[in-house]
């Protein structure tokens, strides 16, 4: 029986959260096999998420952000696959459930939902995890009302409850057959009038006014922040422990973003849901998230709690996001851009430095070789992959300007000398740790 | 940038511009018998631009601000209104004068991966402006070319490049060579760096204000994103429903607003700081009405938190909010009974379904957003009751008389000040001076 590593957040006291995590990922390996080459999406990833929290993940385009979240759900397609790694979820019904037919996926009240068959950990679908994306129509179909939408995900996850082990498949066939019927046969009802009542329920409970109305309505009746409302409505209607939110208000305006946050934020302490939000805004995590981990190039580079990150981050990347965003409370200095671009994640051309090295303004010599993961002290929750944590910066050991080549002549560090990162000066501490 | 510049001659004069698409305008809808619909894409804006500033424009998606940068440029033709650069209505100009205006004036646009074309080099590309206007001899061109493409911070050797060879961000520098190849005098950026990441947004950021300092240049910025706005700009245009509401010097607008609207959406911005999370704001409902149909008097009045009541009326702001958003669907007619009679039937068990108090806490779950004074529920529960019998008008007629606001009445103009507002809490003196109870 394999046992789960143990994660500093447990280990260390002083911890204000005695719970054991709800998911613990470790070492989690995404990739894509794609004809230019190998793309490592995600890479090592480790993450501890706990009950009823919101965790964000923040990154760049193309960071892995999605891929990750798709990993733990397991909705990858193909080319894509999760090599390695493991992803503990604590859920003792569902542990009792599976132990008799997969021993070893179980440890405790944990099951390690990667070695679970796919048939098995798809029935969680809906019920444990549910996800909702930045396009609300990836997840509503335009040809059927949304009330009946949201009432045949009540009735799958109903199906899905009354019984975990084996209804897999037949939710999957009930899905596609009903699907199919309803295309072909219009808005002609094959839903129970008291799925419909409970999709009514969901669609006001998300604050869609005049709930009956609307449910008879198609998604193009709707404008986007409704949408997206009825999106999350339809994602909540098996309950799910875990809500995992990709960019959920990145189309979306901002007096509609601040108005579906304040949703999100009211439905987790109602239900008392664990959020896993994605997005690539920095004011989003800091209005929403407990704890965070920034990602650069398929890695979490840097995690701990809100102030671990916003305020004294020691990764040079997370440094330089801070000093890119203009800041709306005042007319800033020049911004402090990261230069150069985010690197492509081929597997041939990553190499075993870190990954940051050929931007990063404080690259040394030990760079070179690829940073584990090393605590930061201070807090038990913050963390980062780089040397800075536990070495100071010395010019001696310097990279050259040019050590990984001008290949990106775009700099904006060509015109002025480098001076990492922060552009209110704060807390650039050159002695960094 | 110079605050009171009203005595100085503006670059560009923008004077009631108006732009409207029209729908069902094919020769099938007029056969048909439909009635051309006019989208209200702009309406009526005015406001000026000084040489060397830069003029931001702002506001949410759809409010008409794209528009209005493509038809200030003559990429659209106006509805109506007029466009002066240089002294010279825009509209009237024609060939030598037309040429030289599309010399001065260029844009840069949001999109850095559909708005090069990916059949040309990098090169022709930004030559090609030169091509168009004759400008030196071969030779000169590409030497220009060059020249430019090492100013944005590319390499001079990135002339036989094809475009996906590049990031997003050095297509945006791209677009920015091939706005300046004819040393224009303006330039209407059009959300230039929504598609970038904000690590390269910043350099972009940085490549334009250094670009302005070089060149004396002028620029109408166009975004949604407030923070990008307040860094880069002089003076902000706030835009909503294709209006201008506010508009003033960069500092005095995010210090002060004075429009309900702009001030919604400085407080909608979360801030990436650890106070965001304790940053107490208040949000506002709905969503931008359609610029098909868009509301009488104030524009903002359907989710304005401060619309202002009758003077004679004591009503709390979260009440009259509520009352306003009621009359509203009942306007539309945008409430439907049935379900609510099904409601009462199914609550309790059939028997009362003729119930009329039953139908009308039940509606009033629905519709209202607020509980009320005792006084004022009298009001809308009759209103209610009308609904009952479906007769609608009487509703409408009866909450009208009790609750219209100046805000749907009269269409609030821009203050002659320095930092104009179109609102009437605003407004001259005498009417003015309405108390507004904040919750
Ligand atoms: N279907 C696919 N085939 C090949 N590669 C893919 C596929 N999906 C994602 N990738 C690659 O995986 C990496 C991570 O992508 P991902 O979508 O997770 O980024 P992200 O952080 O979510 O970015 P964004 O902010 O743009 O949404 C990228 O290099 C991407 O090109
Ligand atoms: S490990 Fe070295 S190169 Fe990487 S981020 Fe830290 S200091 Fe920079
Ligand atoms: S005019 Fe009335 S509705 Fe419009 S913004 Fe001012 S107070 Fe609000
Ligand atoms: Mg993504």
């Amino acid at each position: 029986m394999p046992s789960i590593p143990d994660s500093r957040a447990n280990t260390e006291g002083g911890c204000e959260m005695i719970q054991k995590p709800l998911l613990r990922v470790r070492d989690l390996e995404t990739r894509f096999f794609t004809e230019e080459g190998q793309v490592n999406a995600v890479e090592k990833l480790t993450l501890d998420i706990h009950d009823g929290e919101v965790f964000g993940i923040v990154g760049e385009s193309g960071s892995g952000k999605s891929v990750t979240a798709r990993s733990v759900l397991g909705l990858l397609e193909s080319p894509g696959r999760v090599t390695g790694g493991e992803l503990w979820y604590r859920d003792e019904t569902f542990a009792d459930t599976v132990r008799a037919d997969h021993p070893d996926a179980v440890d405790g009240d944990y099951v390690d939902l990667e070695s679970l068959p796919s048939n098995v950990r798809r029935t969680l679908r809906g019920t444990h995890f549910s996800m909702i994306f930045q396009d609300p129509m990836s997840s509503l179909n335009p040809s059927i009302p949304v009330g009946e939408q949201i009432a045949e995900a009540v009735e799958a996850q109903r199906r899905a409850r009354a019984n975990p082990r084996s209804v897999a498949s037949r939710t999957q066939g009930y899905g596609l057959s009903q699907y199919l019927m309803s295309t072909v046969m219009g808005s002609r009802k094959y839903v129970k009038s008291e799925s419909l009542e409970r999709a009514v329920e969901l669609l006001e409970l998300v604050g869609i006014p005049d709930a009956p109305l609307r449910a008879k309505e198609y998604p193009h009746e709707y404008s986007g922040g409704m949408l997206q409302r009825a999106m999350i409505a339809q994602a909540l209607a098996g309950e799910p422990k875990v809500l995992i939110a990709d960019e959920p208000t990145t189309a979306l305006d901002v007096t509609i973003q601040a108005q579906i946050l304040d949703l999100l934020t009211e439905l987790q302490e109602e239900t008392g849901m664990t959020i896993l939000l994605i997005t690539h805004n920095l004011g989003v995590v800091a209005r929403m998230c407990d704890r965070v981990g920034v990602m650069y190039a398929g890695e979490i580079v840097e995690r701990g709690t809100l102030a671990d990150v916003f305020d004294d981050p020691v990764h040079p990347y997370t440094q330089g996001l801070l000093g890119s965003i203009p800041d709306l409370e005042g007319i800033g200095a020049r911004l402090q851009p990261i230069p150069g671009n985010v690197p492509s994640l081929l597997d041939h051309e990553m190499g075993g430095r870190c990954y940051f090295a050929d931007r990063c303004p404080k690259a040394m010599e030990e760079c070179l070789e690829h940073p584990p993961e090393f605590d930061v002290d201070g807090s038990s929750h913050h963390a980062t992959r780089c040397y800075l944590a536990e070495t100071t910066y010395s010019e001696a050991r310097a990279l050259d300007a040019d050590y990984f080549g001008s290949a990106e002549p775009l700099e904006d560090a060509a015109d002025e000398p480098v001076e990492p990162a922060r552009s209110d000066g704060g807390n650039t501490e050159e002695d960094s740790r | 940038m110079a605050r009171s510049r009203s005595d100085e001659i503006p670059l560009v004069r923008v004077s009631e511009l108006q732009k409207y698409f029209w729908e069902n305008d094919s020769l099938l809808d007029r056969l048909l018998g439909d009635e051309p619909v006019a989208v209200r894409a702009v309406d009526g804006v005015s406001f000026d631009i000084y040489e060397g500033e830069t003029l931001g424009l702002v506001g949410e998606s759809g409010c008409g601000k794209s528009t209005t940068g493509e038809t200030l440029l003559r990429l659209q033709e106006p509805t109506g209104g007029a466009v002066e650069f240089d002294g010279q209505n825009v509209y009237d100009l024609e060939g030598a004068d037309l040429k030289a205006f599309r010399r001065e004036a260029q844009a840069v646009f949001q999109d850095p991966f559909s708005s090069l074309d990916p059949r040309m080099t990098v090169g022709r590309i930004v030559r090609q402006p030169l091509d168009i206007h004759g400008v030196g001899s071969k030779t000169d061109r590409r030497t220009k070319v060059q020249d430019l493409l090492e100013r944005v911070g590319l390499a001079a050797d990135h002339v036989d490049r094809y475009p996906h060879e590049f990031s997003g961000g050095q297509r945006q520098r791209i677009g920015i060579a091939r706005a300046l190849a004819l040393e224009p005098e303006f330039i209407v950026l059009d959300e230039p760096t929504s598609a970038l990441d904000v690590s390269v947004q910043a350099q972009v950021l940085n490549l334009l204000d250094d670009l302005q300092d070089e060149f004396g240049l002028t620029y109408l910025l166009i975004s949604h994103d407030l923070s990008v706005i307040r860094h880069v700009c002089d003076r902000v245009a706030v835009m909503y429903l294709g209006e201008i509401v506010e508009i003033g010097p960069s500092e005095d607008i995010f210090e002060s607003p004075r429009h309900p609207y702009t001030e919604a959406l400085l407080e909608s911005v979360p801030r990436a700081s650890t106070e965001e999370r304790d940053r107490e704001r208040e949000t506002i409902s709905g969503d931008v009405p359609s610029p098909r149909d868009p509301p009488s008097g104030c524009r903002f009045r359907t989710r304005c938190p401060k619309i202002i009541p009758p003077d004679d009326l004591e009503i709390t702001q979260p009440e009259y909010r509520a009352v306003m958003t009621l009359r509203e669907r009942i306007e539309s007619r945008n409430i439907t009974l049935e379900a609510v009679s099904d409601e009462a039937e199914r609550s309790d068990g059939d028997l009362e379904v003729d119930s009329m108090d039953a139908f009308v806490q039940g509606l009033k779950t629905q519709v209202l957003e607020a509980s009320l004074d005792p006084r004022h529920q009298e009001v809308v529960d009759a209103a209610i009751a009308d609904l009952a019998e479906e007769r609608w008008e009487e509703a409408e007629v009866r909450l009208a008389e009790m609750y219209a606001s100046v805000c749907e009445q009269e269409n609030p103009l821009l203050t002659q000040d320095d930092h104009p507002a179109a609102c009437h809490l605003h407004d001259p003196p005498v009417i003015a001076e309405h108390t507004i109870e904040n919750p």
